[in-house]
């Protein structure tokens, strides 16, 4: 089940809600900065098509339908992009990767990156710190989280398995994401910067 | 940071697409306010791929900045086209007056050094102005040609022309009186150029 859904940020930046599109991009400017980091070798170049896949995609938001994830819409723009990118630069993609043997299966999009090892770790580390403190969530707050990201249930369902109010559901995953957000936030300060490699 | 709870649980179900309209506008109109809640929303995404995935792509990268931005100019640019249009219709109406006075005719200063300096007043007639008269070059040599200007061809052209001016001037005098206050010009005066030949009467 496809847990990600942003037909609300969606809709509205249809309507040319730059606020809206903006959320999109913070969504998924790391996953599909890394797809293109796996054709477009140099970093500014990387960076650069990257921006050019989401103006592109503003664009032609209007004709998204919403048959497919709007993640897997972005990622065939994202893909015709480095695609464009490399027929510029003359030269062909890696031999080991081409763009139509992408598999774009939602499971699959964590791709082998090509990355540098500083931004290896920072992802490691983030990912450390978030196990260690869902770990130690107080488990009505575990479940309700696990229950949305792990298994992709809407606020109906979780409500009816856990047998509680749907404001409660709402309030429990809010709960365990505020106290995984400070764990992150202790360990890495403000969050973002630069994209080095 | 001033965390209002109620601003963030909202911001945590639009993380799960799972707000209302109304929330929506809510905490759009919170994000514009507060620009802490788009790190928050930053931070929240990508506990959602660690959990989802087990991992996360590129923490480092940050292209929203300079998308937003050139979205931004690009909205502008779109907005415009009207003052566009307004602005190249101001600019050819001025080039076409411009060409237009350029290519009139100057106004004649003083119309009346071109008829004649010898007196009489010169009626200007509206969208006429004075034409300077005087004998074509080639016409000249024609009627200085020598037999003309003999003294018996000489006096008989001039008794013509003395009876003619008369006749004509008693002509137009009878027709003027009846239809113009104009005053009668009695005799019809030419500028003479220094360099043309005195044509006698």
């Amino acid at each position: 089940m496809n847990s990600e859904s942003d037909k609300a940020l969606i809709k509205r930046a249809q309507k040319g809600d730059l606020g809206a599109f903006d959320l999109l991009v913070l969504k998924y400017q790391g996953r599909i900065g890394a797809l293109i980091s796996r054709y477009v070798s140099n970093d500014a170049d990387a960076e650069d098509v990257t921006q050019e896949c989401f103006i592109k995609a503003f664009r032609a938001i209007g004709s998204f339908r919403g048959d497919s994830a709007f993640y897997t819409w972005l990622y065939r723009i994202g893909a015709n992009a480095a695609k464009n990118h490399l027929v510029a630069c003359k030269r062909r993609p890696h031999a080991d990767a081409t763009i139509e043997d992408v598999d774009l299966r939602e499971s699959n999009y964590a791709l082998i990156e090509i990355s540098n090892p500083e931004s290896l770790a920072m992802g490691n580390q983030l990912a450390r710190a978030v196990a260690e403190a869902m770990e130690k969530l107080p488990s009505e707050l575990k479940s309700a989280l696990t229950l949305r990201e792990f298994e992709g249930l809407s606020y109906d369902d979780i409500a009816t398995v856990l047998g509680c109010p749907v404001g409660t559901v709402r309030s429990r995953i809010f709960r365990a994401r505020e106290t995984i957000d400070e764990k992150i936030k202790e360990h890495f300060g403000v969050m973002g910067g630069g994209y080095d490699r | 940071m001033t965390d209002k709870g109620g601003e963030l649980e909202l911001l945590s179900v639009l993380v799960d697409d799972e707000a209302s309209d109304l929330e929506v506008r809510q905490i759009f109109g919170e994000l514009e306010a507060n620009h802490l809640l788009r790190e928050k929303w930053s931070r929240y995404q990508l506990v959602s791929e660690v959990l989802r995935t087990g991992r996360v792509s590129l923490p480092g990268l940050d292209v929203s900045e300079k998308v937003n931005y050139k979205l931004e100019q690009t909205t502008k640019t779109a907005l415009h086209p009207v003052w566009s249009v307004a602005i190249a219709a101001s600019v050819t109406i001025a080039v076409v007056l411009a060409g237009q006075q350029f290519l009139m005719p100057p106004p004649i200063a003083d119309a009346h050094k071109l008829v004649s300096d010898l007196g009489g007043e010169v009626v200007p007639v509206s969208g006429a102005e004075p034409v300077l008269a005087k004998f074509d070059k080639n016409l000249g040599s024609i009627l200085n040609a020598p037999e003309l200007t003999s003294p018996k061809t000489s006096d008989v052209y001039k008794g013509i022309t003395r009876a003619r001016l008369k006749l004509f001037g008693s002509q137009h005098a009878a027709v003027a009186a009846l239809t113009s206050p104009t005053p009668f010009i009695a005799v019809a005066r030419t500028h003479q150029s220094p360099g043309d030949k005195e044509v006698s009467n």
